[in-house]
């Protein structure tokens, strides 16, 4: 009699067994994949996929033990749940005396299942604890993390680090003085001044930080000499010299070589010429096209550009483009002996600075 | 062994008993209930209630109902142990020898009415503590045997403490149950009036002897109890002390000392009883929880915060029945 109303519950308790089972299983197949995706991430694998196989995997696994272990409906749970319909407890000593033929006990079955009568099986609800799915919820949540950072790690492109490329152009004030050539030889490019004279410059594209890929030359023509590199760049002796490669860029530059007329090198013209000033402009304005074209360093400011109406602030007479190459000329020369600098340079530098102050 | 005749008996008599009751007591339901079962379990009861609500003619009641021998003894301040166990005198034979002879006190009856009990002293309430547990009472080194069944039903006033005499822990734990006496509704004083206004005598018949009694109380103890209703009386009881391994919550907080073994027998003995009235063959958790009051309200001894929070016992009664109940699957294997 006992196993027909038994048979009636089992099988909507089995299935709970087997809900709750599976919602237990679940918590250690997040488990699984925690774990998993956290070693994955650490070991930077990117086969995330193995993290759901493994999770799977876990889930399946536990599901049947937790069934046979813990939730699989026994006799006495059956009849517990059963109780719960309002039996008061009558089928739980039932099961407990069963084999008991005294009075009291038969009169006790009979009464439990005169009471069971009243009851079917469709009165009994799955019941699953508030704290089994609370407990399922938070290690989904927890559980989850890992692998979805991993997929995340896993799917995005590495980014390649930006570099910031910078320019280095390095130029001659006068094409007739000199030229600047790459060290692989490449012609420099022509480029003209204001005169339409073309006048040479190089540019090298240099990353951030980097070295430049290859050095440059700078080639004085017949008659002059090279004197500087207008960024007072020397040698690995401290020597001045032609040659320069620059290292560890850290922003656009335009450099200019500077050349000088060898010893000598000036035939009377220039020696006329040099009894008085040679303006880039004449007294009226217009440009000369006899005076020397003055560096540009292109970005604008007016330092050390061309001489214009409109950058004659001193004095509207002097030319300190001239008067630049005069002074670097004593810089060089002072740089290459002792260092220190001498009167007439002191002289221009203080009178150009006062002027700037009452300008 | 228990046959189909001893059911029926209980069964009719307890419908008898109750009716019987009912004529003389006027509502006092869970009361009369509580201590017809305690009757039944072989229990002492201390009724505690103000004054003219019923608790001593409940008592008297009872004593007609159960056709059982019944004395009063009415509790005061200079009463002796003697007065209540009685005592050895000197009495001369037909030869005109002296022996002693035990005259026995009051206490020598089947029911026993300790009408306000705490105005005794400690020494006199404590002459009934044996009587009350092994049904002996020792005079003067000679040990004698009451008569069964022996009931002690106690009386005490939670008003008018000036002049009392707390009953000590070891005499409270004596008691099966402690059952509070309330003040009758307005029907049942309608009731009351109406019905005292005829006669003030009792008028219930008796319906069960000593011998059936005795058969009653057998018969309700073949009630079975299932091993986990079993563990979760014991752990209700346990829950009680503050340092017990499943101490409850409000046990830890608000009590000093817990219940006696005492307590849970008592709590399986009237449950088994209890189930027997319901017409159920076995002990559910449901007779527990309501018994748990009873049992345990005067056993458990309240700490200075319950004390200073004006929290009554039966209040931290109903927190360990809940959270024991709710928790009744830890303790189970």
């Amino acid at each position: 009699m006992a196993s027909e109303w038994l048979k009636k519950y089992y099988a909507k308790l089995r299935n709970e067994g087997i809900l709750k089972a599976f919602l237990c299983a679940l918590i250690v197949g997040f488990a699984a994949l925690f774990v998993s995706a956290t070693i994955f991430l650490f070991v930077q694998w990117k086969e995330v996929w193995v993290c759901a196989i493994v999770f799977g995997a876990a889930t399946l696994l536990a599901t049947p033990v937790f069934y046979f272990t813990k939730f699989r409906p026994n006799k006495k749970m059956i009849a517990k749940r059963v109780d719960e319909l309002g039996l008061e407890e009558r089928l739980l000593t039932m099961t407990e005396l069963e084999g008991d033929n005294s009075y009291i006990a038969i009169k006790q079955r009979e009464d439990a299942m005169k009471a069971l009568q009243t009851v079917n099986a469709g009165l009994i609800k799955y019941a699953v604890s508030a704290s089994l799915i609370i407990a399922v919820a938070v290690s989904a949540i927890v559980g989850i993390i890992p692998p979805t950072i991993a997929t995340i790690a896993a799917v995005l492109p590495e980014q390649e680090e930006t570099k910031i490329e910078y320019t280095l152009t390095y130029k001659v004030q006068d094409a007739n003085m000199g030229k600047i050539v790459t060290w692989d030889n490449e012609q420099s490019t022509a480029n003209k001044d204001v005169n339409g004279k073309e006048i040479g410059f190089v540019s090298l594209k240099v990353f951030e930080g980097e070295d430049a890929e290859q050095g440059v030359t700078a080639v004085a023509n017949e008659g002059y000499m090279f004197l500087a590199w207008s960024d007072g760049y020397v040698g690995p002796q401290g020597e001045i010299t032609p040659y320069r490669i620059d290292t560890s860029v850290e922003g656009n530059a335009t450099i200019w070589a500077i050349f000088a007329e060898a010893d000598g090198g000036l035939d009377e013209e220039d020696t006329e010429e040099d009894s008085g000033p040679n303006l880039p402009w004449s007294e009226n304005g217009e440009p000369n096209p006899d005076a020397p074209p003055i560096p540009d360093d292109g970005n604008g400011d007016g330092s050390g550009g061309r001489s214009e109406a409109n950058n004659q602030v001193v004095d509207g007479e002097t030319f300190y483009g001239g008067e630049l190459d005069g002074a670097i000329g004593d810089a060089a020369e002072a740089v290459s002996g002792d260092g220190s600098i001498g009167g007439v340079a002191i002289g221009i530098i203080g009178g150009y600075y006062g002027s700037i102050g009452t300008n | 062994m228990v046959t189909e005749k001893d059911i029926e008996q209980f069964g009719k008599l307890c419908e008898e008993i109750f009716k019987q009751v009912s004529r003389d007591v006027i509502g006092q339901k869970e009361v009369v209930e509580g201590t017809i079962i305690a009757m039944i379990a072989g229990g002492n009861v201390l009724l505690e209630g103000v004054p003219g609500v019923g608790k001593t003619r409940l008592v008297r009641t009872l004593g007609r109902v159960f056709d059982l021998p019944f004395a009063r003894i009415q509790f005061t301040p200079d009463l002796m142990p003697a007065d209540v166990t009685g005592t050895n005198i000197i009495v001369k034979d037909e030869h005109g020898n002296s022996a002693f002879e035990f005259q026995p006190g009051p206490i020598f009856s089947n029911i026993i009415l300790a009408d306000e009990i705490n105005r005794a002293t400690p020494k006199t309430q404590s002459a009934l503590l044996e009587a009350m547990q092994e049904h002996t009472v020792t005079v003067m080194g000679v040990s004698r045997k009451l008569a069964e069944p022996f009931f002690v039903l106690a009386t005490q006033n939670p008003i008018e403490q000036d002049g009392t005499y707390p009953l000590p822990e070891a005499q409270m734990d004596r008691f099966m149950f402690k059952l509070l006496v309330p003040n009758p509704s307005l029907n049942e004083l309608m009731q009351i009036v109406d019905m005292t206004q005829k006669t003030m005598a009792e008028v219930a018949d008796t319906v069960c002897s000593g011998e059936q009694l005795l058969k009653m109380r057998e018969t309700a103890n073949q009630i079975p109890v299932a091993e986990e209703v079993l563990r979760y009386a014991m752990v209700l009881t346990s829950a009680t002390h503050p340092d017990s391994e499943c101490a409850s919550e409000a046990a830890k907080k608000y009590v000093r000392v817990g219940a006696s073994p005492r307590a849970g027998q008592a709590l399986i003995s009237a449950a088994k009883v209890k189930a027997l009235i319901k017409g159920r063959f076995n002990v559910s958790y449901s007779d527990i929880n309501e018994l748990a009051a009873p049992v345990l309200r005067h056993r458990i001894k309240l700490n200075f915060e319950a004390v200073a929070e004006r929290i009554s016992a039966d209040e931290i009664i109903k927190q360990i029945v809940e959270e024991v109940s709710a928790n009744k699957n830890k303790y189970n294997r």
